[in-house]
């Protein structure tokens, strides 16, 4: 290959060693000298659809040799996410006509966290936050077990779009009833009820050990405790708080400078 | 349209492109059909040339840079749930220096795994099992690093030596001298806009042949079932959270359907490119 600025062949070409510098057929990136795109923006993600998962068990036993009867009666609120398919573009800025490239880079830093554990794990961030990343494309900033949040900026038309979504998985199994707790068969009897409570069943994402979301009872009596066999149910007396004490929405802070520009 | 390399010595400016429209003076740089010259940021899709654009001359390249990637162990299982397997997120972080620059700005970087330019949170390495270790890469005023996060599956994620190709880019010269095209009979080189372009500099190439990389300009992740789809600018995919079902600890009989990607995203397009 020849070195210097030729015509020929119907095109224009420069050359230099082995290297194709620049030719009318196009080997070039143009961008636009100056970033097209300076700016600071807040990119959030609401929290997935809530849901409950509510335990309760009865069991007693009739006790011949002390002739009472023996019982427990437990709750337990557990809290959920339901399934969920959510995106949502937005448009952050305008693309010069012809453009078809947008060279970036981003930083991000989460300004709202997530207030609670999800499946005993915390939702940490998982690109580097607070430094400049190069950008195309998409990127995921959260994931547990059966979450994910990504978001993706790209060129759409005459538009600069950004794109957030995330997605909550199926519900766990184990939800209904087994054995029975009728106050009616208390000479010896277990039952139990996973209930999500009239809602949708979820996925378990958070629980506590302790009261309110935890309560236990037990005693002794020497006659049917037709009273306590339905301590800590929903429906029953001291029942476990229904509150759902978290909020896994996040939000971050992007900066983002970028170039818009065309293959030549 | 005819092919047109044209200067404006009271612009400073010179450029290569296709005239956007037959009407006007073919030798005044101002008319219509000379446009492009001094209005290229609205005229891009005739541009083959501008010395007003950045071409992105690469400052420091590295073609194979070898990275030591730990052992990341296997996930342990869930707290306040059952699963029909252990999956986790967020394991095994490690900061890896690529490459250090002199520029003293922070520079725009691409780096390639294989023909993959990375993207943030790109997977580089999966096991099929929920074992994956993903690659951010970052840049500062002195070096160009890797930042890598793991998800876990079932058993250990081996540990690895990956090479990456690593390209730098310099920000554009500012105009200087008086020059608009020049060609050095000696060097050879050809130099144009004020010294803003010179063909012994080395800039992004967008060709076809060669090894070229793949750079995305779309979507590269999609979610789905809890689960994700990556995209790889090559047109492959990779979905590594496994088909993992849960169970409310002491829950009525059995697990819930699985998790897991199951939408039918595919990888959004990308321009082949290479270091000259």
């Amino acid at each position: 290959m020849t070195d210097g600025f030729f015509v020929e062949g119907g095109k224009i070409t420069i050359n230099k060693g082995a290297r194709t510098v620049a030719t009318s057929d196009g080997t070039l990136v143009n961008l636009l000298g100056s970033p097209s795109i300076n700016t600071t923006f807040d990119v959030a993600f609401p929290d997935f659809p809530k849901g409950k998962a509510y335990w309760w068990q009865f069991v007693s036993d009739y006790n011949d040799f002390a002739s009472q009867y023996g019982w427990i009666s437990e709750g337990r609120c557990q809290f959920t996410r339901t399934p969920q398919e959510w995106s949502q573009p937005s448009i952050i800025g305008v693309v010069p006509a012809g453009a078809d490239l947008f060279k970036s880079r981003i930083r991000i830093s989460r300004t709202g966290a997530p207030t609670h554990t999800w499946v005993s794990q915390s939702i940490d961030v998982l690109p580097k936050e607070n430094v400049w990343m190069p950008f195309n494309g998409s990127c995921l900033v959260e994931a547990e077990l059966g979450m994910a949040r990504a978001f993706s900026i790209y060129i759409s038309g005459s538009d600069l779009v950004l794109h957030r979504q995330q997605t909550m998985g199926p519900p766990s199994g184990g939800f209904g009833s087994a054995g029975n707790a009728s106050p009616g068969l208390m000479v010896d009897t277990a039952g139990q009820e996973w209930s999500a409570r009239g809602g949708a069943e979820g996925m378990s994402v958070w629980s506590d050990n302790n009261s309110p979301y935890y309560k236990y009872s037990s005693g002794t009596s020497p006659s049917l405790p037709l009273g306590t066999y339905d301590n800590h149910k929903w429906s029953g007396s001291d029942p476990c708080s229904e509150t759902d004490p978290t909020n896994y929405a996040s939000t971050y802070s992007v900066d983002l400078i970028g170039q818009f520009g065309r293959r030549s | 349209m005819a092919k047109v390399f044209m200067t404006d010595p009271a612009t400073g400016r010179c450029a290569l492109f296709d005239e956007p429209v037959t009407t006007g003076d073919p030798t005044d740089p101002n008319s219509a059909r000379n446009a492009p010259l001094n209005n290229p940021a609205t005229n891009l899709a005739d541009v083959y040339f501008h010395s007003d654009l950045d071409y992105m001359e690469i400052s420091n390249y590295d073609a194979a840079k070898t990275i030591s990637h730990a052992l990341v162990t296997a996930a342990a299982a869930p707290g306040g749930i059952t699963s029909t397997a252990n999956f986790g997120w967020g394991t095994a972080i490690a900061d890896h220096l690529l490459l250090t620059h002199g520029l003293g700005y922070i520079p725009h970087a691409l780096v390639a795994r294989g023909a993959n330019l990375i993207y943030p949170g790109m997977p580089v390495q999966t096991d099929g099992l929920g074992g994956a270790r993903y690659a951010t890469i970052y840049c500062t005023t002195t070096e160009i690093r890797l930042y890598e996060f793991a998800s876990t599956g079932a058993v250990d994620l081996a540990a690895t030596n990956l090479n990456y190709e690593i390209m730098v880019f310099k920000q554009p010269p500012a105009a200087s001298g008086s020059i608009l095209l020049d060609y050095d009979p000696t060097s050879k080189d050809v130099t144009m806009g004020l010294g803003k372009f010179d063909s012994s500099r080395r800039y992004l190439q967008v060709v076809p042949g060669g090894s070229p990389l793949g750079l995305s300009y779309g979507r590269q992740i999609d979610l789905d079932n809890g689960g994700i789809r990556f995209g790889y600018p090559d047109g492959s995919t990779s979905d590594p959270v496994p088909a993992i079902s849960t169970k409310l600890i002491g829950g009525i009989g059995g697990f819930g359907t699985a998790m897991g990607y199951g939408g039918s995203f595919a990888a959004a397009s990308a321009i082949q490119v290479q270091a000259p």
